[in-house]
């Protein structure tokens, strides 16, 4: 997985492991250097010549600082190559999303499926921009240091090793446990701050039906269960510092106590056994990062899973191509079964036929599936059985995109992109001219509203259209939809929520586009199918 | 807030006191070995068995001040935190309404959270961090002290240094991380763009320009961290050479202290290893003291929310006498200075079925605050069932009432626990019969898993008529003497409309409902309606008396019936 992971990187991989080993060997070869200048100081504190102790500084000084030089430049190069591959990623998963079946993002509610994503791409990124590195570099270190206390005492350098190696492996015991426990913890967590979400955000209900204490008492038992929890966790992670100090004090003093009898042996020198001492702390605290660091990695491993998993994910898949049927129908659907779930169908063998150049109003009461066989029609969600078809054409046959191409669609809650107004209109035609533009502007009488705008067509629509009224993002969609200039026209209750001045706007707008085409117009109130040449009653 | 503390505070001394003692089991250790050398380098004979048995001894007394250490402390922050969770929890169905309308629930509920968030990071990590880095600290200088005055001077003369390398980050670095985050913010929103406008990003085959958009706005994010590779790069260089400085100091302070004989070699080896361990522990004391301040002020907040207003309550339990349900007689109310209300009477008499309506703005909302006791008027009176409202038990007078406000609300729990929240102990069966009088019984049988299918944000998905029923089967059960319906303003199709308003109309009769009305249908069934404007009853009657006086209402309601024929 990791691998897979790295690999992601592309390009930015060579670079990226060249500044991780460069970077970590010339810090600690900083480090080593650091630990030189206490041995080279004992060693002249046998000596004592004089100016002796201003060289030794000074040499050692001069050589750290070329490589601080070393390091500036390869971490540098590392930084760049993490937020390269973090972009890379980004892309990837982006384009991904916007390949996805529309059925994905109805059954994963759009919030908790976008924060899931940000939230796994934000951990795999870390990979990338930090855990990656610090599992690995600690491993360099190590062997850095390994290296240096060798050569400066093989006895005591593999005597160390082998204690540290004990701890990691004391260590990593502790881990799994701990890893287990935190996940239950977190989960207990966002059951909590569930409720308090909605102890607030239902504070009115709270209130008038007094329930603040029965939810007060499901808070406690859940809030208790965390204590008990993390109780747990506290004593694991005391363990676990306790068997740490162990090893810190017990190798310190063990180390200690060899050494001087290394020295009083003639086999070592003060200064020598100073400068591994020094070296020793950081030497051991990476064996430590290494455990500290690995269940980081593999809760992000988890994450990064996921993002394989949607990556993987099937993508919005062309349906079967049917052969074309005859008729003059503009669509047109022949037995079509279909429910967003197995155990709710909308629709049982439906059948519909939509002629040209005509207005159809598709009544019927709520939950009969009038939206939905909007979304049918423009292969949001492929039926369970049966065909759909546009001027005789299946939409296997046409393909998603040739389909799409054919109908300009208004859904019941127009959406507006936290864009310019003017872009938000040329969506419907991304290669069109401004002055196309805003000729579909004045067609939807939206001209006007957008010319009292300081900006005017460079206004910000603001996020959802926020700087919006429902009538003005009506009609921004109707001119969206005129720009498009497609032969069918899908109305699904476009005038749902204005007040009559609006209303009748968006009407006049609405009979400019019509002129035509064919329109399929979905009401929701009985009352609004005057404009209608055909009724379809579901 | 700091009675919880307190009630904690034996755990944190118990911290502080270990963290003490395994300082000082280290401070011995290396000194018994630091006089070890110094035998050696006296020409005396070493035997590492000597030294054992002591060495020995402040290892395990430090494994164990480790473990209490760690774990007192992280029993305080528990504890703490789970105390306050609690009390927050409880504390919030009693604060004030006037606090979230204010505030908004949305930036209460992110406030809280990191505030405890905030909290439980001080509490299990920062102060543990704290007493530890000053114990140590402590200890060791102490020892230091002892040593040699000049070898403290020394240290005192190097700290800045460790400071200075910890605390070194340019002005351009914190701006470019702030132009990050706007940056990420910006990636992120529009994220949350091109999916909320999937449906149009599809049938309009905007695949490729919406990638367009996301690419250029992680291009964007790109260039700032290539910047700020730069500069943190130089800085990390720079801080690890200042963070040398004070090891060269002391080093050469030491040596030369051990060339004129002030300390012994030993001394000047047990003096590195120490100040290498307690400079390591200061270094992060700034920023440990950084994050102190922030906590401090999260702890402040919540002690606020602690201590914030209650909604105050009288203490009658026992309603008044007469025919009169609401009265308002001569009401005024204002949002800080923005008046709603003025001099608002009407009375509404039991088991009477009354209608406000009137243009957005005109005080319909604010009636039912007001009614429910969430607001209590600036001027004028306000009485339940011939009682002031304000001298009742608050708790008591909202018995009497049931509400069902425009957004349907339901939390996420089973459709029948949600149900069930209308009256604290009602059996299954007296939940199925509320259902039934709601007409949502046999849509909750529909789904697959009945009465247990859960609702909200991960549950099923409902319409909004289907969501209105089941707040309405909750009033339902309530069977409270006072019905409050606070109509969608959105469109309920025919169906759902003509459902819900079946349910209103089997209600007993001595029920009283106040309907707030934005579809002028359900007026036409009220006995009386009050026509709001500008914060007053401007015309009160039935709807025909209504219509026939041609006043406000009836403009209203004429152009209301011309938008519905007209759609």
């Amino acid at each position: 997985m990791l691998l897979k992971v790295l690999k992601m990187m592309g390009g930015a991989l060579a670079p990226y492991l060249f500044g991780i080993l460069l970077m970590t060997a010339s810090l600690r070869g900083f480090m080593v250097v650091k630990a030189f200048l206490i041995r080279d100081v004992f060693a002249w504190l046998e000596t004592r010549e004089p100016g002796g102790l201003a060289a030794v500084i000074l040499q050692n000084l001069a050589v750290g600082c070329a490589l601080l030089l070393v390091y500036i430049f390869t971490s540098y190069i590392y930084k760049i190559a993490s937020k390269r591959g973090v972009m890379n990623l980004k892309n990837v998963v982006y384009a991904k999303i916007l390949r996805l079946p529309m059925r994905y993002f109805a059954d994963t509610k759009s919030g908790e499926l976008i924060s899931r994503v940000f939230y796994d791409m934000g951990q795999t990124s870390d990979i990338y921009e930090a855990k990656f590195r610090r599992l690995v570099a600690p491993i360099i270190s190590a062997a850095v240091y390994f290296g240096v206390m060798l050569y400066l005492n093989v006895p005591l350098a593999l005597g160390l090793f082998a204690a540290n190696l004990l701890a990691m492996l004391l260590n990593a015991r502790y881990i799994g446990q701990t890893r287990r426990l935190r996940r239950g913890i977190s989960a207990l967590n966002a059951r909590l701050t569930e409720q308090l979400n909605n102890v607030i955000g239902g504070v009115g209900i709270v209130k008038i039906f007094g329930i603040g204490g029965r939810l007060g008492a499901a808070y406690g038992r859940d809030n208790d269960e965390l204590i008990r929890q993390q109780k747990k966790d506290a004593r694991l992670s005391g363990e676990l510092e306790s068997v740490n100090t162990f090893f810190d004090f017990f190798c310190s003093f063990a180390f200690l106590c060899l050494g001087v009898w290394f020295v009083a042996q003639g086999e070592a020198t003060l200064g020598v056994l100073a400068a591994i001492y020094s070296l020793y702390g950081d030497f051991s605290s990476q064996f430590l990062l290494v455990c500290k660091y690995l269940p980081g990695l593999s809760g992000c491993l988890v994450s990064a899973e996921r993002i394989f998993a949607l990556l993987a994910e099937a993508e919005e898949a062309e349906p079967a191509a049917l052969p074309p049927v005859g008729g003059a129908f503009a669509a047109e659907m022949r037995g079509v079964t279909f429910g967003y779930d197995a155990k709710r169908r909308i629709l049982q063998n439906f059948n519909m036929q939509i002629e040209r150049a005509v207005v159809t109003a598709v009544t019927g009461v709520s939950g009969r599936g009038k939206s939905t066989l909007g979304k049918l029609l423009l292969g949001f969600y492929p039926p369970e059985t049966g065909g759909i078809y546009i001027n005789g054409h299946s939409l296997g046959e046409l393909g998603l995109y040739q389909a799409r191409e054919l109908i300009a669609y208004v859904p019941q809650e127009p959406y507006i992109f936290n864009v310019t107004l003017a872009e938000n209109i040329r969506y419907g035609r991304p290669d069109a001219t401004d002055e196309a533009v805003i000729q579909a502007a004045k067609f939807a009488n939206a001209h006007d509203f957008i010319m009292q705008r300081p900006e005017g067509y460079a206004a910000p629509a603001g996020e959802r259209g926020s700087f919006l009224s429902g009538g003005e993002k009506q009609r921004i969609a109707i001119a969206r939809a005129i720009l498009k200039d497609a032969p069918i026209l899908l109305l699904d209750e476009a005038t749902s929520a204005l007040d009559n001045a609006n209303e009748r706007l968006v009407q006049n707008a609405l009979a400019n586009l019509m002129r035509d085409k064919t329109t399929i117009m979905i009401v929701h109130r009985p009352t609004s199918i005057a404009a209608a040449d055909r009724v379809l009653k579901m | 807030m700091r009675a919880i503390v307190k009630k904690y505070s034996w755990l944190i001394m118990v911290q502080g006191a270990a963290a003490l003692l395994l300082s000082f089991a280290l401070v011995k250790g290396v000194d018994i070995v630091s006089g070890a050398v110094d035998e050696l380098l006296a020409g005396g004979s070493v035997r590492p068995a000597a030294y054992a048995p002591p060495l020995l001894l402040f290892t395990l007394l430090a494994v164990l001040a480790a473990y209490l250490k760690n774990y007192s402390g992280k029993a305080a922050a528990i504890g703490i935190l789970g105390d306050c969770r609690r009390a927050v929890f409880a504390k919030l169905p009693r604060i004030e309404y006037a606090y979230y309308d204010q505030s908004g629930t949305g930036k209460v509920v992110s406030r809280l959270i990191s505030d405890v968030k905030e909290a439980e990071k001080f509490f299990s990590d920062i102060l543990l961090e704290i007493i530890s880095t000053l114990a140590t600290g402590l200890v060791t200088f102490v020892y230091i002290g002892r040593i040699s005055g000049w070898l403290l001077l020394a240290v005192a003369i190097s700290y800045p240094f460790v400071l200075a390398s910890v605390k070194i980050i340019s002005k351009r670095v914190i701006e470019l991380a702030r132009l990050r985050k706007s940056y990420i913010d910006a990636e992120t929103a529009k994220v949350y763009d091109v999916i909320g406008g999937m449906e149009i990003a599809k049938s309009y085959n905007l695949q490729d320009v919406m990638a367009g958009r996301l690419a250029s706005a992680a291009a964007d994010v790109f260039g700032v961290e290539v910047k700020r590779a730069r500069i943190t790069s130089y800085m990390e260089a720079l801080r690890m050479l200042l963070k040398w400085i004070p090891g060269i100091i002391c080093l050469g302070v030491g040596a030369v202290m051990v060339v004129r004989g002030m300390i012994s070699a030993g001394e000047l080896m047990a003096f590195l290893i120490l100040t290498e361990r307690a400079f390591d522990a200061l270094s992060g004391l700034p920023y440990c003291l950084n994050e102190a301040a922030d906590a401090a002020v999260a702890l402040e907040r919540l002690s606020e929310l602690l201590h914030a207003p209650e909604e105050a309550s009288g203490g009658i339990k026992q309603l008044g006498v007469g025919d009169i349900a609401v009265e308002f007689a001569g009401v005024g109310f204002a949002y800080g200075e923005q008046p709603v209300l003025h001099d608002l009477s009407f009375a509404v008499r039991r088991g009477e079925r009354v209608a406000f309506v009137g243009e957005s703005g005109s005080g319909k909302s604010t009636v039912f605050k007001l009614i429910c006791g969430f607001a209590s008027p600036d001027a004028g009176s306000y009485r339940l069932f011939g009682r002031d409202f304000a001298d009742y038990d608050v708790a008591f007078a909202r018995e009497h009432i049931a509400l069902i406000t425009q957004e349907a609300f339901l939390f996420p729990a089973g459709i029948g626990e949600n149900v069930g929240y209308g009256r604290a102990g009602a059996t299954q069966t007296e939940i199925e019969a509320a259902c039934r009088s709601a007409n949502i019984h046999d849509f909750i049988m529909s789904l697959p898993e009945g009465y247990d299918t859960v609702t909200g944000e991960r549950g099923v998905k409902m319409s909004g008529g289907e969501r209105q029923r089941l707040t309405l089967a909750r009033a339902f059960l309530k069977d409270a003497d006072i019905l409050l319906l606070d109509e969608p303003t959105s469109a309920l199709d025919s169906e759902n409309e003509r459902l819900l308003g079946e349910a209103v109309a089997k209600l007993s009769r001595d029920k009283t409902v106040i309907y707030i009305a934005h579809r002028l249908s359900t007026v036409a069934g009220c006995d009386r309606i009050f026509y709001l404007e500008n914060g007053a009853v401007k015309e009160s009657g039935s709807h025909a008396e209504l219509l026939r006086r041609g006043g406000g209402y009836a403009r209203l309601y004429h152009a209301w019936e011309h938008a519905e024929e007209g759609a």
